[in-house]
């Protein structure tokens, strides 16, 4: 194995893949910056470009497109409060107030660092575990799976901060939101009105653009003047402040990496659920006096990054253990890694144990070299939050309508941006948890899919197995400490 | 002004969780389940909502304008305020740009709606000058046209 560990780094710095990696990084890194077109879009656009490649070369230059794209879309998300995808929404609720600040560059930093040492993190797990993956993967199932996405659905009670009403109207809102189109069992069309594009259901996306990106938008051409409003009396602290912090809040770093490579070994769960319950995990912990979550913490950056980038490691080992693709990103990397003549299984296990080893130091160093290459552009890049924003807003919501047409190249996806984007306008400014509802609206078909799923497959008993009644265990705690937490504070603060 | 955007955004919630509940009553056992559990605690949360938003609303209201007593033959003050505020104005007008960003898309398409939209928006609304206004609009839509026509090779 070592020596299979060895050959894979010489592989990854051999000519040509060195350089098909790097382009690779700054193409990934560039899409991510780009609302909408993250993920799998991105896989999906380089992946005719490695039909002619070699082997090594195609892996290295779609892994290192493909692991990059979150951090280009978490920059965005902290300057601009434009998510560059799902996960990266996660990102924004503490970024952006960051940001606002004046302390762009510091959340930037943070970012990047949380980002580059959760994904290590992730790398080093995949390398440990491919010895013993079967067992691991086998043992979630639909039961599994239904009370993580509960979990989830638990933890909106984190985000809502002072007004637990208004939160679970906006996570249910969410549910309900999901649940528009075809049902995944029987077939019925619900709440389609008979409209086709409505079929598919409401794609994440342009609900991501429209909810966050466009709301914010309107919100900064209302109220005028630059992203950034700083307080002029304090000093502001540029990116190396925010890798400081990383290491200050090494806690949350450790466990969101452990979260987000959980996360991404299983396979259907998807990388938004990863960076919301690291996010949801790091507010449940919030010590006294520290600043608010949502207002400009810095462990709300540090984790869902942290989780984000871990869970690309995770993901990576259903994949090629087993052929299973935890995501749609993993599905088209997949299918290229078929067209170039590298079958996942057993053989990517045993005789192509190098070429594994090659994906994951590939992982490694992308990761490092987007982090470098951000870091070194994060003070240039941090003065655009100084832009007057009615220059600055019509350019962004010009991106955000081809980020959103990109989807699926309809017309509906710019309606659903701009409906969605009224109504997270208004959620924003009557302090409705916005995060409530995308989570809601990420985990909703997860729910009823795997709920049914689990009742036709195991019966009413399902909650029994131990892994879900395990979870079940947290998921009460978790709702019993988000109730109990303020009636402490208050009686500690009434004692003193 | 946040008084009736509360209430109105109340109100908006009850009939949103109201449609789904009506709309969910009529489809099948299994595709209703889940809908209904979510729609009917969703409908009765918002009306709580609504109520609330209700109460202290008025009790807002009387705080900052308690009623004097008033004489039998007095007509009340009429509400001083303008029918539509000035931020209420901006929002709309907002908006309105935005949607005729999207009407243009879907008509024109990018490559002739993006140009016109920065051009007309950076000068009418952000009041810059026409030279400003045509450079961004020009610079912007050259970058799209390079990133997605030459380089990705795609069309939007």
């Amino acid at each position: 194995m070592i020596e299979a560990l060895w050959d894979g780094l010489i592989l990854v710095f051999s000519w040509p893949a060195i350089g098909y990696m790097s382009i690779g990084v700054l193409f990934g890194l560039f899409m991510g910056f780009t609302p909408g077109i993250g993920g799998p879009v991105t896989l999906a656009l380089v992946l005719p470009f490695s039909f002619n490649m070699d082997e090594v070369s195609a892996i290295a230059f779609l892994i290192g497109t493909h692991s990059v794209v979150n951090n280009g879309g978490s920059v965005t998300a902290i300057l601009f409060g434009v998510p560059g995808s799902g996960p990266n929404a996660a990102t924004l609720i503490d970024g952006f107030p960051l940001a606002q600040k004046g302390e762009a560059g510091r959340a930037i930093g943070a970012a990047l660092a949380a980002s580059a040492l959760g994904g290590l993190f992730g790398t080093v797990v995949l390398a440990c575990l491919i010895p013993i993956l079967r067992p691991i993967v086998l043992v979630f199932g639909p039961p599994e799976f239904f009370m993580l996405a509960i979990l989830g659905v638990v933890f909106l009670a984190t985000l809502s901060g002072d007004n637990p009403l208004k939160g679970v109207l906006a996570g249910l809102l969410g549910l309900l939101i999901s649940l528009i189109g075809e049902e995944l069992i029987v077939g019925t069309k619900r709440y389609t009105f008979d409209i086709i594009y409505l079929w598919d259901g409401i794609k994440l996306v342009p609900s991501v653009i429209g909810l966050f990106a466009i709301a914010e938008m309107v919100d900064l051409l209302l109220k005028g003047g630059s992203i950034a409003k700083p307080d002029k009396e304090r000093e502001l602290s540029g990116p190396w402040t925010g890798v400081v912090d990383v290491f200050r809040h090494w806690d949350i770093l450790v466990r969101s990496s452990i979260l987000g490579v959980v996360i991404g070994i299983i396979p259907g769960l998807g990388g938004d659920v990863a960076c919301f319950l690291a996010y949801g995990q790091a507010a449940q912990t919030a010590k006294k006096g520290e600043v608010e979550y949502g207002k400009g913490n810095i462990c709300g950056v540090i984790a869902p990054e942290a989780a984000s980038n871990a869970k690309e490691g995770g993901a990576l080992v259903p994949t090629i253990a087993f052929g299973i693709p935890g995501s749609g990103s993993m599905a088209i990397l997949l299918g290229a890694l078929l067209i170039v003549g590298v079958t996942p299984g057993a053989n990517l296990l045993n005789e192509q144990l190098d070429l594994t080893f090659t994906m994951v130091w590939t992982l490694a160093i992308a990761n490092l070299s987007a982090a470098v290459i951000i870091l070194m552009l994060a003070n240039p890049l941090s003065k655009l939050t100084f832009f007057d924003g009615s220059v600055l807003a019509p350019v962004i919501i010009s991106v955000c309508f081809i980020g959103a047409y990109m989807t699926t190249n309809s017309t509906g996806d710019i309606i659903v941006a701009i409906v969605l984007g009224i109504i997270g306008f208004m959620m924003k400014r009557l302090n409705f948890s916005r995060a409530a509802m995308l989570l809601g609206l990420v985990l909703g078909r997860i729910v009823e899919q795997n709920l049914f799923l689990s009742i036709r497959i195991f019966g009413a008993g399902f909650i029994y197995r131990p892994i879900a009644m395990g979870l079940v265990v947290i998921a009460l705690l978790v709702m019993g400490w988000s109730f109990l937490k303020p009636v402490l504070q208050r009686r500690n603060e009434k004692a003193a | 002004m946040k008084r009736a955007e509360e209430i109105g955004f109340a109100v908006f919630l009850v009939i949103i969780f109201a449609m789904f509940v009506i709309l969910g009553w009529g489809y099948a056992e299994r595709p209703r389940i889940v809908p209904l559990t979510l729609s009917i605690p969703g409908l009765a949360l918002s009306v709580l909502h609504l109520g609330n938003s209700i109460v202290k609303a008025k009790r807002t209201a009387r705080k900052e304008h308690p009623v004097p007593a008033q004489k039998a033959d007095e007509k009340p003050v009429g509400d001083q305020q303008p029918a539509v505020s000035t931020e209420t104005r901006k929002i709309l007008e907002i908006w309105i740009w935005i949607i005729a960003l999207a009407l243009g898309i879907n008509f024109l398409g990018f490559m002739i709606t993006i140009p016109v939209f920065l051009v007309a928006f950076l000068r009418f609304f952000a009041k810059r000058s026409w030279k400003i206004s045509t450079l961004i609009a020009a610079s912007f839509t050259l970058a799209v046209y390079l990133v997605f026509y030459v380089g990705l090779r795609t069309t939007l």
